[in-house]
């Protein structure tokens, strides 16, 4: 028997179950369920046929709000936003900016606590790593992607999108990357910026070239397995190579470190755990290069001492205390 | 998965206060409309994952009932619960598509969103068979793939349907319906013209 031969029994159920697709699918459903459930009750054939049916209502495409759900904003959308945009831009002669802002305004992405690490899908596909300790923001509109990091670090894998720039604001730099995977990190004395894949461009934010005039901070590039680094005391960015599989190691749980200050170090640390790590004034400078993992500090507490000319005091719930050793002299 | 999970616990800890019957009740209601709930949660939320985990989730709702009492009305009760459930997922939905119509980001994450639809083969399967779909529609008579478009497509509900292309709303029901019967049995191999001499509007 071929699909043709369908008999016109068959055809009756499936315009019942249609018929039923849609008296469900208004907004007083409810009161049929009953009618609809004795229905389904009285053939076994009757439930396959609703369920047929039910598929194919599904299957067709959604295009309004209610039904939109996995969708980007269509396009069209987008550009009547632009153009509302030219509009109200003309319109107000200056206030765009601010209009912008209302327009889309910047929404928290994800924040962190103390050893909490973080995977998020951002709207255009991009996606990020949230190191502990850390909190991200971002204002999406059609011509820019702009992420804030307001504290700690993240790992960002940027989705192409050459006409929509994806930047990363921190202390004031402006970190921009087209489909590049990077890690930015805002520490105490220094921001850094290191690339997986790709290029970053590292440049001045805008409030930093327009408010601070006379500390102008030159743009740079740095290539997969590059640094850059912005020392807030120097005012300058610093680029290093120290290969590729440095950037984002912290997402596997073990915190690589090369050539930096001790104070980053232990920042960075103190990310991931309680008590709170306290380095002594004249170790802050100090360099430090290797692998920490946040479970075993106590093992690189334990190397620090041998390697360096200091002490460790624990203090229980107040901190964990690396000092000079001659400045404990001295004190005492 | 989570409520899956929860279920046996919660009919454990229900056990313990009420009579045995309330757990079977329940047992027996899932056993016996899941598969409807299912269904009818399905037509409302367009989706049958999402479906799912609504009628998972009405359960749980239903065994924390102190009292089970008469058998049609906790069934009654199991869809009163599911409806008000997909409510609010349709609202959530709305407000997330508002969202990012505007330029917002939401943050998804990822170890919570294993949907299909976040599957890109199924997605790219979802999307051959709409478009698909839509090639039977203009097969159509035109008042018809009007009537069709407007109400499933748009979203227009039939009375307004009815009311912006002047017919009467049975109409419009047998506009839809004949479309739903049209592209169903085009899409199992039926040919065209087989399915005009068949299937009457």
């Amino acid at each position: 028997m071929s699909r043709s031969d369908r008999k016109i029994s068959d055809v009756a159920r499936l315009r019942d179950a249609s018929e039923w697709v849609q008296r469900l699918n208004e907004p007083d459903a409810e009161a049929i369920v009953d009618d609809w459930l004795r229905w389904c009750a009285s053939d076994s054939r009757n439930l396959p046929a609703f369920e047929q049916m039910q598929r194919l209502w599904n299957a067709f495409p959604a295009q309004n709000p209610h039904t939109l759900h996995t969708g980007r904003p269509v396009t069209a959308l987008k550009y009547r936003g632009t153009l509302a945009a030219l509009i109200a831009g003309v319109a107000l002669l200056g206030g765009l900016a601010g209009w912008l802002a209302l327009r889309y305004p910047q929404v928290l992405v994800a924040d962190t606590s103390i050893g909490e690490q973080r995977h998020v899908v951002l709207a255009d596909g991009s996606q990020l790593d949230l190191a502990p300790g850390s909190e991200v923001s971002a204002r999406f509109t059609p011509a820019r992607r702009e992420i804030e990091l307001k504290r700690g670090q993240a790992f960002f894998s940027v989705a192409p999108h050459a006409l929509r720039p994806f930047t990363v604001h921190v202390n004031g730099l402006s970190v921009t990357a087209a489909g590049s995977e990077f890690d930015v990190r805002s520490g105490p004395g220094s921001t850094v910026v290191t690339v997986r894949a790709g290029l970053v461009n590292v440049a001045p934010g805008a409030s930093q070239s327009a408010g601070q005039t006379g500390t102008v901070v030159e743009s740079a590039q740095a290539r997969a397995g590059q640094r850059l680094t912005f020392s807030s005391s120097t005012r300058r960015l610093v680029l290093a190579n120290i290969g590729s599989t440095a950037a984002g190691s912290w997402r596997g749980g073990t915190l690589e470190f090369v050539g930096e200050p001790l104070e980053e170090v232990v920042e960075t640390i103190n990310r991931y755990r309680q008590p709170q790590i306290v380095v002594g004034p004249e170790l802050q400078q100090t360099r430090f290069t290797g692998t920490v993992s946040p479970a075993e500090v106590r093992d690189w507490l334990t190397a620090l001492e041998k390697i360096y000319a200091c002490k460790v005091v624990d203090r229980g719930a107040a901190g964990i205390f690396i000092q000079a050793r001659a400045y404990n002299i001295a004190r005492n | 998965m989570a409520d899956a999970d929860r279920r046996p616990a919660q009919l454990c800890e229900d056990m313990a206060v009420l009579p045995e019957a309330t757990a079977t009740a329940v047992s027996q209601l899932f056993r016996e409309h899941n598969r409807l709930l299912v269904g009818y949660l399905a037509v409302r939320l367009r989706s049958e994952q999402e479906a799912k985990e609504v009628a998972q989730e009405a359960y749980v709702r239903l065994l924390q009932l102190k009292e089970p009492g008469d058998p049609v009305l906790l069934r009654a009760y199991l869809f009163k619960i599911a409806t008000h459930l997909a409510i609010d997922r349709l609202r959530h939905r709305t407000v997330r598509h508002r969202a990012e119509e505007q330029g917002m980001l939401l943050p998804v994450e990822v170890d919570t969103s294993n949907r299909e639809s976040d599957d890109p083969a199924r997605q790219l399967l979802a999307r051959e068979q709409a478009s698909q779909l839509l090639g039977y529609l203009q097969e159509l008579p035109v008042k018809c793939q009007r009537v069709f478009s407007l109400h499933r497509l748009d979203g227009v509900p039939q009375r307004e349907v009815a009311r912006r292309l002047r017919c009467s709303e049975r109409m419009v029901r047998r506009y839809v319906t004949y479309a739903m019967l049209y592209c169903s049995l085009r899409s199992e191999g039926v040919a065209a013209d087989q399915v005009r001499r068949k299937v009457s509007l």
